[in-house]
């Protein structure tokens, strides 16, 4: 329901009455097909908001070419006939007859069981403030107006040049933290959390467009602290992105040529004075006013950020308000993978109250009946993809759509900007029942972002899902030959005349039905295992809960408090309780699993337990296998009696042990095995968790000294508050350098001497100090590897389970049907894990809402003519999936039997057969054949 | 007091956020009103160019 | 400097633009504008400026200008204690920034940033300007009741 806000809410949780006002749109939604032509004939130009006021936009317009739903709307404070009853050029140009001026605000009252508030962010406006000029110099510009410019559907269609006078830029800079962490001139204290990691990005797509830009990131703490982000932040400086530890105070105008001239200092301490052509403000984010009326009327409390208030072991629930969530940007200044996960959380605990009334209004989704094409001549339409300019930025596609319509068989050749775009999809399905099409070949990305929506769109446009063919013109294509682009269009036509070779011998097969098993294994009984095992046994269905050590608890064991300063023990020790008493869930302790097969909906997981093994049917797995802290090897631990890591510290500091409750000086040293090159990732929560304890050693005693080493100070977020009271507590902050690490004396058993060089003072700095605490770095389970070979897992490169897509499915496995959430993805606080369990737990939910699902029907089958029961394939098939029978009525023959459902389509049997005897469907000999042959012509 | 349960979930809010609970509540077997107060869904995400770590278009 | 605006404003004295028409601009004393800001909340960088106009209209800004100016380097006693050459060294972001306007005549409202760019700045830096309060700048443009000419004291005042 667009253009649409609430206006009312009453009721309680699992029953809220909502009225909504809908706002008149001018345009009837049924009627308009989107054609343009009254945006081309509108005299009123008004500036475009999405392309952050940079360029023009009509009073009746499309926010974007791809918008969802894709219907013209008509700007009511700019239009002239609705302000003055003058013009109505737009009715005349309409085909469809689909202008209304006539439409009226309507009100519209629904009941539902919860709400999820998710109106997300603005972008800090860096307005007025004079300091960076942003208003002032033409060159100064924010991050999102510079995602605008590099964008192929933006002002400037992707080229980089100076806003002031097109002339292209040489020297770019960014400055961090503007609008972020900082209370005088921006009113925010907390970090937005994102910029340090869009300005890498930024910088190194800016990077693409022009080689020999010169980008300069001007920063205060880099915080890449999330999963993959530090090896980014390594590649950037390996591209030769200069980095700068300098909060710049203010720009000036350049003497000559309309650039911008900053002042900064070296690490030297020297102050130096640089020109560049564009400064790039990397803006944080804050939450819009519309977002806070919304709170209001809803009733959900803001914070001093006017971010939702909400509880670390509750973290996606509204605090004080049951039957409302919140996630997204409005809970807190989130990354995508941060939203998308705490989204699904959202969901899952949206509705956990109301899964009695699960399925009571939703219907199932009808595709058209299926045409059959079977007799028909092969009619291929080949659909190319300009991904923006992913593709079309150096493969020739004109050149390409010309040599495709030119290929036997052949019907129907067009290039699309983005194939992927809800607006395509149905030019796609139109184009398909135009010109009965039978076969599609799409020129574009991997089969892996967008196979599965491709095939969806077959199915709705009436064919077969398994007549397309994905020609990967770009990951094969564009993005490895950037630096030869025509022979990278030559590639490009060798793709699309194998694919249009092989789609043309491609055959429909039916997908194949299977049942879902109503129940779930949870493998890890930490507190992401808990929470999610809890929450599914909530929602009605049995879990399995396996747990390698005899007490249920992991890692939080060992915690004694959130961020913010909310206690674990006992939240732990209720959720626990839940667990074990659960008439739904059955707990295995001293367990681990020892083998596994199947396929979603359908597995078959072994338990190796104290009694033996126990053999259980599951429908989904969630991997919470959790992780553990690093030992270093360095800085003295295990040597000296006053050096610990984080946690040991913990214990000791809480317990009083005699050398911190009389110590005076404490120094703690951060990113001990993190951001090292054998450990090249951040973990995430050690800085937060030593300010928090160096906070308190201050508050019990305010005249101990208190240090702490650092790289970089990850207090991201709204953690930054804790970082803000340390420093006001006295606690002082020396950055370390990689290539100059701390040195220790530990010849004395009463005390530790740090030598650090202290980065105010220019010069070396020794502390004797009673205390050393080591932040260590957390590290992944050392049964991963074998979790990974029983499940068929991937693995990172850092040995973390692997997401199927860092974005936009992170809690999911490629394979379907199992999840991960916790420490087993990658080092997370305790409000983190809770979020990313419960967010496995919705996706989990998701499969077992349906109690039949489809598999995809890429399976091998046996050509029995041929296969004479030699049963090599047997060994060599990864999911055991192959057996050797002997055949009814014929004695002595032998055929091997394929078990469809264990499939998945790899192909290694097909290799493996000597006698071309078993192929796989849309993978068989002539289909191949036919690409080889296509390739060689 | 016997509550009636209501199986619909209001999701206010039409960006990434707001899509992937709804997507999830629809699979999940859940009837979802998503509210947006512009235009089209979509949000801030729909503004950038391209995306960490694969470099996919933000659409 | 509010006095001065409502004098203006309700025109117990008037202004002739006339006198002043070279390029001026407006130093925002630290005094003024930050230290006003987080003692009262309130900063007075807008009320000198106006006034200022009224007697010079052709005003220039600086960058950065109001809450963000640069400091002349004088405050907090420098002007009168024995560090000279280091007021001299920051009062140069001043000095430069001056130098950009391209005014004639600097306005400014604090005595000790008056002083440090019209005997210190000035001469060091070789700008070629006048300086002057905002109080003389007011002064000097007065119309006199009778039409008097305003006597306008001597360029070369005795420092």
């Amino acid at each position: 329901m667009t253009l649409t806000e609430v206006r009312e809410v009453s009721g309680q949780a699992g029953d809220f009455t909502v009225r909504l006002l809908e706002h008149p749109r001018y345009v009837d939604m049924d009627k308009c097909i989107a054609c343009g032509e009254c945006a081309r004939k509108c005299p009123k130009k008004v500036d475009d908001e999405y392309n952050q006021g940079l360029g023009k936009r009509k009073a009746i317009y499309v926010k974007y070419p791809q918008a969802v739903p894709l219907k013209y709307q008509i700007d009511p404070e700019n239009c002239i006939y609705l302000k003055n009853r003058k013009c109505g050029a737009c009715v005349q140009a309409c085909p469809a007859g689909a202008i209304d001026f006539n439409q009226k605000p309507r009100e519209k009252t629904v009941r539902v069981g919860s709400m999820i508030l998710t109106p997300g962010l603005k972008p800090f406006d860096p307005a007025g403030i004079r300091t960076w000029g942003y208003d002032v110099f033409p060159n100064v510009i924010t991050s999102l107006e510079l995602e605008r410019y590099l964008s192929v559907s933006g002002p400037t269609e992707g080229r980089l040049a100076r806003p002031s006078d097109g002339r292209p830029v040489k020297r770019m800079a960014f400055l961090q933290c503007v609008g972020s962490r900082d209370l005088n001139k921006a009113g925010h204290g907390y970090c937005s959390g994102v910029c340090c990691m869009y300005a890498l990005k930024e910088a190194m797509i800016a990077k693409d467009h022009e080689p020999d830009l010169d980008v300069s990131i001007f920063f205060v703490d880099m915080r890449t602290h999330g999963k993959d982000f530090e090896r980014y932040y390594n590649r950037a400086k390996e591209a030769g992105v200069k980095f700068r530890r300098c909060r710049v105070h203010s720009l000036e105008p350049a003497e000559q040529n309309g650039g911008v001239y900053l002042r900064y200092i070296t690490d030297r301490g020297k102050q130096v004075g640089a020109e560049y052509d564009l400064v790039v403000l990397s803006v944080g984010l804050e939450t819009p006013p519309s977002a806070a009326e919304l709170a209001g009327r809803c009733k959900v409390g803001l914070n001093q950020n006017l971010f939702a208030e909400r509880g670390g072991f509750q973290p996606v629930q509204a605090k004080g308000r049951p039957g409302m969530f919140v996630s997204g940007a409005f809970a807190g200044p989130h990354d995508i993978p941060q939203s998308v996960t705490e989204a699904s959380a959202a969901a899952a605990a949206a509705s956990l109250p109301l899964a009695r009334v699960r399925h009571s209004l939703t219907r199932e989704k009808r595709f058209p009946p299926e045409r059959d094409v079977r007799g028909e001549e092969p009619r291929v339409g080949v659909f190319v993809c300009h991904c923006g300019n992913n593709i079309a930025g150096v493969i020739d596609v004109e050149e390409l759509a010309a040599y495709a319509a030119k290929l036997p068989k052949v019907a129907h050749v067009e290039r699309n900007l983005f194939t992927c775009s809800q607006d395509t999809q149905e030019l796609l399905k139109k184009t398909i029942q135009e010109q009965s099409l039978n076969r599609i070949v799409v020129a574009a990305c991997t089969p892996r972002t967008h196979e599965p929506l491709f095939k969806e769109t077959l199915k709705a446009s009436g064919l077969n899902e398994n007549l397309l063919d994905m020609a990967n013109i770009r990951n094969q294509g564009s993005w490895v030959h950037q630096a030869e682009p025509e022979k990278a269009t030559e590639k490009a036509k060798d793709l699309v005349r194998m694919s249009v070779a092989k789609v043309a011998l491609l055959t429909p097969a039916p997908p194949l039905t299977v049942e879902v098993k109503q129940s779930a294994l949870v493998v890890g009984g930490g507190l992401a295992g808990l929470v999610s095992a809890h929450g599914l046994a909530e929602m009605g269905y049995p879990v399995h809960l396996v747990e390698l050590t005899s007490r249920l608890g992991g890692s939080a064991l060992h915690l004694y408090q959130t961020w913010r300063g909310e206690p674990v023990e006992g939240k732990l020790d209720s959720i626990i309780r839940k667990v074990t008493s659960h008439p739904l869930i059955t707990v295995h302790l001293n367990s681990k699993v020892s083998g596994a097969e199947g396929f979603v909906g359908n597995f078959l997981s072994t338990i190796q337990g104290p009694q033996g093994e126990t053999q259980v049917e599951h429908g989904v797995g969630i991997m919470a296998v959790g992780g553990r802290a690093h030992k270093p090897g360095e800085y003295g631990y295990g040597e000296h009696r006053r050096v610990f890591t984080a946690l040991e510290f913990d214990k000791l500091h809480t317990l009083g042990d005699s050398r911190v409750r009389g110590g005076k000086t404490f120094v703690f040293i951060q990113c001990v095995g993190s951001r090292e090159p054998e450990r090249p990732y951040c973990s995430r929560v050690c800085c937060t968790h030593s300010v928090q304890a160096a906070i308190e050693l201050k508050e019990q005693d305010p005249t101990r000294k208190v240090f702490i080493l650092y790289r970089d100070i990850r207090t991201y977020g709204q953690r930054e508050e804790v970082y803000r009271r340390a420093r006001e507590a006295g606690v002082v902050f020396i950055n370390y350098d990689m290539h100059e690490k701390p040195r220790l004396r530990l010849d004395n058993p009463d005390m530790v001497e740090v030598l650090v060089w202290d980065h105010v003072l220019h010069e070396p700095f020794r502390i004797p100090t009673d205390v050393l605490i080591l932040a260590t770095a957390i590290v992944p389970n050392d049964l991963n590897k074998e979790l990974a070979r029983i499940y068929k897992l991937p693995v990172d490169a850092d040995g973390f389970l692997q997401e199927a897509h860092a974005k936009l499915r992170p809690v999911d496995f490629a394979t379907d049907g199992l999840f991960l959430a916790g420490l087993a993805h990658y080092p997370k606080p305790v409000e983190e894990t809770v979020t990313q369990a419960q967010a496995a737990m919705a996706r989990a939910a998701t499969v077992l809402a349906k109690t039949r699902i489809d598999l995809d029907s890429i399976k091998a089958r046996v050509i029995e003519e041929r296969c004479d029961g030699c049963a090599l394939c047997v060994d060599v098939c990864p999911y055991h999936a192959i057996t050797l029978e002997e055949v009814q009525g014929e004695p002595g023959r032998k055929l091997v039997r394929i078990e469809a459902a264990k499939c998945k389509g790899c192909g290694c049997c097909q290799a493996t057969c000597p006698k071309l005897g078993v192929e796989v469907a849309g993978f068989t000999y002539e289909q191949l054949a036919s690409q080889v042959a296509a390739a060689l012509a | 007091m016997s509550q009636e349960m209501i199986g619909a979930v209001m999701v206010v809010g039409g960006g990434i956020a707001g899509m992937q609970a709804a997507l999830d509540l629809a699979d999940g077997g859940y009837y979802v009103y998503l509210v947006e107060r512009s235009g089209a869904i979509g949000g801030a995400m729909a503004q950038l160019d391209k995306t960490f770590p694969t470099n996919d278009c933000s659409m | 400097m509010e006095l001065l605006q409502r004098y203006l404003r309700e025109g117990r004295i008037q202004v002739d633009p006339a006198i002043h028409q070279m390029a001026v601009t407006y130093h925002d004393p630290c005094n003024y504008t930050r230290k006003s800001l987080k003692a009262f909340g309130k900063s007075y960088a807008e009320e000198g400026r106006w006034v200022t106009r009224q007697c010079a209209p052709d005003l220039r800004e600086m960058y950065p200008s109001h809450e963000g100016n640069y400091c002349c380097g004088a405050g907090g006693g420098a002007w009168a204690m024995s560090f000279h050459e280091e007021r001299v060294f920051y009062g140069r972001f001043k000095a430069r920034q001056i130098r950009r306007t391209g005014a004639r005549l600097v306005v400014t409202a604090c005595h000790n940033c008056r002083d440090q760019i019209k005997k210190s700045l000035r001469h060091e830096y070789n700008l070629d300007i006048e300086v002057k309060y905002l109080w003389e700048l007011v002064a000097e443009s007065l119309i006199l009741p009778g039409g008097a000419a305003n006597p306008r004291p001597d360029k070369e005042q005795a420092l």
